[in-house]
């Protein structure tokens, strides 16, 4: 038993209380793609480029964990550069979504 | 044209009494079909009503001819309900889950609730609440005490198929009834129900839907007796008891009779939706054939959904044997003239082919490229005999078609199951040909994954000139040589292609002038080069000089063969095997041609040609190849029998000495092991090292008398030059045949399964030694002691089982895959996107590269563009 501790109150393992999650960061991770947010002007060139309505992309939650972290809000478009074996970089795009 | 519609949702549910009999058009209550005239009866079962299969007659109902009308419902009113089969388990489970008084569920209101609530977040969120569902069964028929009323609920047994049995009473249909329908609305919804539409009571049926008779149509034999569709018969059999039933009950029959028909009529009700129900016997036909019911109709392989609807017969195709013919081009399929005289393709007959179509209804339907059938311009098909085929050649006039003979240079669709990949079916164009196989070209047998042992393949007649515009571009074998899979080509020289065209061209062989054009007889090649030298004032030409005359002028080409061993100082040019590979403007300079040239999954050579010249390049040249190579090694003759594996008595005493030595070895291996002196290796157990080193050294040994072996077959065995040039087998393949087959193996380990502590009764307990585990010295010329045969044979079971189960797994593992892939598609702007216009990919394979268009899987081959701006020719 640790010293001093009532054995009734659960032991706090990080002291800062429910703040520590913010000492990390998804997007240090390695294997985490680097992801933008675009601006609205950003996202209409790329709709007139693929000839598509925005629901037409591939999409990601608000509550995806890199979507909190870049403060992502449902019908943003999110650009997500990856890093490919065959072709360098790889660029995709995301909008969005509630969930 | 109607415009398309879209589904928008499709709704499940029971049909209760009151839709039955709403949908119906009539109700049916006599068992007879016809009256004495041959016409329907009303109100019977072929009621006019119910739609018509007649043709001249119109339908009651519809006012539709045969075809147009799409049939009516009519219903039976059944005396007595009866259990539907298809929901017997879920009555069980239903009647077991609710209170016998007073009908509502045996959970408690707040238990109830939260599984409510759970199946309703389930439905909103569009997923399945089986499991839910499950539970709330699992709990309710526990509960003995109804929460509600407090009656004792009884146990009810359940009576394969269809009996219900509370306490040793039998539950009659009308009781369970009853009690289905005290059950209410607010309880069905926690069974996983739409009370709207699947009440429980409609599981017992009060009245019957009769199908319309299109469903059952009778046909009209020969001798103008009518024969009766089996579901007919059924629908006989239920209106018969149904009536018998009614007439027993009213004249106050005693109650064992009445159950006894009640039984009965259950009986027929059942056989008529399952005639297949486990513990009924199944319903017989007069001449004791089953009958078919209605759930055969839908069910298994042959069944509505995967015979009628997934799967469907075709016309113009064949089927037949397939058989090797060297000779023809592997764009070539030969047909046999049986099967091409059936097979016919639709001309439409204009000004400028009048007299083409004329000669082809001339030459008739028995004259081999003919025609079987004409179409006149009013849409009527005459068929050509012999008696009208010159009158119909004259009558012949723009407008009218003609059903033409397939004939040499048609263009066909090939296929061999199972169509794993786009290769498996190829368009080839026709050659009529005599006996009763279709024939290819052996060089096309690995991308339909073929043999000659008995395999049949299917052929496919395009009938429209956009299919076949289609086919010829797409689909040609051509089309086909590089492989979508990595880029290379998967059509290509196989065995004796490349054991001829290794015997050609390994070191020096020469041939005289006879011989050179003999060989290339059968080519293209017309002309032969400049004599390589002069022997005896006579000119003589080399096998590299031949085999140049087929590569288009201006191939440049080096890289290194299969035989090549990876020397510290590669010598190049000078290499003594004559593994270095050298092809200068077209001229094969030095070098043997195997596998690594022009072999299928690999052909250097084939895959330069193909990505240089063009595909029509690559074929004339892999047509040309496989043609000189068969000629060659016919030249030489090239054989293999049970004395090329004999090796001289001294190598087989040095390979009984290697064996003993490491026997030996193995023997002080296990006495240091069983003295406690050997020690571990790192990350290992005292056994497990054990059993290392002496794999090892069984290893070593079976190499070492491989070795030996190899030394003694030389390049003049057979065995050898195929294992050499990559035609076939390998020197292990040959080591196992002359040497020693070696350790056999289950589970990657030496044998150890069998007797406790030992393999077999003929060993001590414990034994470990290198007889004891599998390893047989002997080799399959010797031939296996009996304990060695045993364990090969062992080892040779696994992998047999491997193989069944790797094709099983790998076969469903793909299907789910292109389930899953089938219907996207790359756009014209490089976009991967589904049917919707949903983006899966922004580029395709984020490189935007098709590889069959790409170099082994590159977009670029780097080493080719130097090689063709500066003119320096890089290895590789």
């Amino acid at each position: 038993m640790v010293e001093g501790s009532n054995p009734s109150e659960p032991v706090k393992l990080f002291p800062s209380g429910g703040n520590y999650l913010k000492k990390f960061s998804v997007l240090d991770h390695e294997m985490v793609p680097e992801h933008i947010v675009l601006s609205e002007g950003e996202v209409k060139t790329l709709l007139a480029k693929y000839n598509m309505a925005k629901g037409q992309l591939p999409k990601i939650k608000t509550s995806d964990p890199v979507c909190r972290e870049i403060n992502a809000k449902a019908g943003d478009v999110v650009k997500v550069v990856r890093d490919s074996p065959i072709a360098g970089k790889a660029v995709a795009y995301r909008l969005v979504i509630e969930g | 044209m109607a415009s398309p519609k879209r589904i928008k949702k499709i709704k499940f549910g029971l049909l209760s009494p009151q839709e039955i009999r709403k949908m119906s058009v009539t109700k049916i209550i006599t068992a007879d079909t016809y009256d004495d005239d041959g016409y329907p009866i009303e109100m019977g079962l072929m009621d006019p009503r119910l739609g018509v299969i007649d043709p001249g007659l119109r339908c009651r109902t519809c006012g539709g001819r045969p075809g147009e009308c799409p049939g009516h419902f009519g219903h039976i009113e059944l005396v007595a309900p009866v259990v539907h089969v298809g929901f017997a388990k879920l009555v069980r489970k239903i009647l077991r889950a609710t209170c016998r008084k007073c009908g509502r569920l045996l959970l408690e209101e707040s238990i109830k609730k939260s599984y409510l609530d759970q199946i309703k977040l389930l439905n909103k969120l569009g997923q399945t609440s089986d499991e839910i569902v499950k539970s709330v069964f699992r709990d309710a028929i526990k509960v003995s005490f109804c929460p509600y009323c407090e009656e004792t609920q009884r146990d009810i047994k359940f009576e394969q198929p269809t009996s219900y049995v509370e306490d040793g009473h039998k539950l009659m249909p009308a009781d369970i009834r009853d009690r289905f329908e005290r059950i209410p609305d607010e309880d069905i919804e926690v069974f996983g129900m739409d009370s709207k539409n699947a009440r429980p009571e409609w599981m017992i049926l009060r009245v019957l839907p009769v199908p319309p008779v299109t469903t059952r149509p009778s046909i009209t034999l020969e001798s103008g007796q009518r024969s009766e569709d089996d579901l007919t018969h059924k629908l006989v059999d239920v209106i018969r008891i149904n009536q018998r039933f009614q007439e027993n009950r009213e004249a106050g029959a005693p109650q064992l009779i009445i159950e006894d028909l009640w039984e009965l009529l259950q009986y027929h009700v059942t056989t008529f939706l399952d005639n297949e129900v486990s513990g009924v016997p199944p319903a017989r036909h007069r001449s004791g054939r089953p009958l078919k019911s209605l759930s055969q109709r839908l069910k298994g392989k042959e069944g509505r959904f995967r015979g009628s609807l997934s799967g469907k017969r075709v016309n113009f195709s064949a089927r037949t044997v397939i058989s090797p013919d060297p000779n023809l081009s592997i764009s070539e399929v030969g047909v046999p003239i049986e099967v091409a005289k059936e097979l016919t393709i639709t001309m439409n007959v204009t000004p400028r082919n009048l007299e083409e179509c004329k000669e082809y209804v001339r030459r008739g339907p028995n004259n081999h490229p003919g025609a079987n059938y004409v179409k006149r311009a009013d849409g009527r098909r005459v068929k050509i005999i012999d008696e009208n085929r010159e009158e119909l050649a004259e009558l012949l006039e723009p407008g009218w078609k003609v059903d033409r003979q397939l004939k040499d240079g048609d263009i066909v669709l090939f296929n061999r199951q199972p169509s794993l990949h786009r290769m498996s079916i190829m368009a080839h164009e026709v050659k009529v040909m005599p006996y009763k196989t279709f024939r290819i070209n052996p060089a096309v047998c690995p991308p339909y994954n073929a043999d000659f042992d008995g395999d049949e393949m299917n052929l496919h007649v395009p009938q429209t000139e956009e299919a076949r515009a289609e086919a010829k571009i797409l689909m040609k074998v051509e089309e086909n040589i590089l492989s979508p899979r990595f880029g290379g080509p998967i059509i290509g020289g196989i065995h004796d292609h490349i054991s001829g065209m290794f015997l050609l061209t390994r070191g020096k062989v020469t041939l005289n002038k006879n011989t050179a054009l003999e060989l290339l007889k059968k080519s293209d090649v017309k002309d032969l080069p400049k004599p390589a030298g002069y022997e005896n004032g006579k000119p003589y030409w080399t096998g590299k000089q031949i085999f140049s005359q087929l590569l288009p002028k201006g191939l440049d080409l080096t890289y290194r063969a299969k035989m090549c061993e990876n020397c510290e100082i590669c010598k190049r040019e000078e290499c003594e095997k004559d593994a270095y590979v050298v092809i200068r403007d077209g001229k094969l300079l030095c070098g043997a041609v195997d596998e690594v040239a022009i072999g299928a999954f690999a052909g250097q050579i084939l895959d330069r040609i193909i990505k240089e010249y063009g595909v029509v390049e690559a074929r004339k040249f892999l047509d040309n190849a496989t043609r000189l190579a068969i000629r060659m090694i016919m030249r030489i003759g090239f054989s293999f029998g049970i004395d090329d594996e004999d090796i001289p008595r001294e190598a087989q005493e040095q390979i009984h000495d290697i064996i003993m030595n490491a026997e030996d070895r193995v023997k002080r291996l296990i006495e240091a092991y069983e003295a406690g002196e050997l020690d571990s290796l790192p990350g290992r157990t005292l056994d497990e090292t054990l059993e290392m080193k002496i794999m090892q050294e069984l290893g070593k040994a079976r190499n070492q008398a491989g070795d030996i072996a190899g030394h003694h077959l030389g390049m003049d065995n057979s065995a050898v030059v195929m294992a050499i040039s990559g035609a076939r087998g390998s020197m292990l393949n040959l080591t196992q045949m002359a040497a020693c087959v070696g350790q056999q193996s289950v589970r990657g380990e030496r044998i150890q399964r069998g007797y406790s502590e030992r393999t077999l009764p003929h060993f001590d307990e414990g034994d470990l030694g290198a007889d004891a585990h599998g390893f047989v010295k002997s080799s399959y010329k010797k031939g296996l002691s009996p304990i060695e045969f045993f364990f090969h044979a062992m080892g040779g079971r696994e992998g047999l089982v491997d193989t069944a189960v790797r094709t099983s797994q790998s076969g469903y593992l793909q299907r789910r895959l292109i389930n899953a892939l089938q219907d996207l598609e790359v756009k014209y702007d490089g976009t991967v996107r589904e049917t919707r216009g949903l983006i899966v990919q922004f580029v395709y394979g984020d490189d935007g590269v098709d590889p069959s268009k790409s170099d082994y899987g590159r977009a670029v081959n780097v080493r080719r563009i130097i090689q063709n701006v500066t003119g320096e020719v890089m290895e590789g």
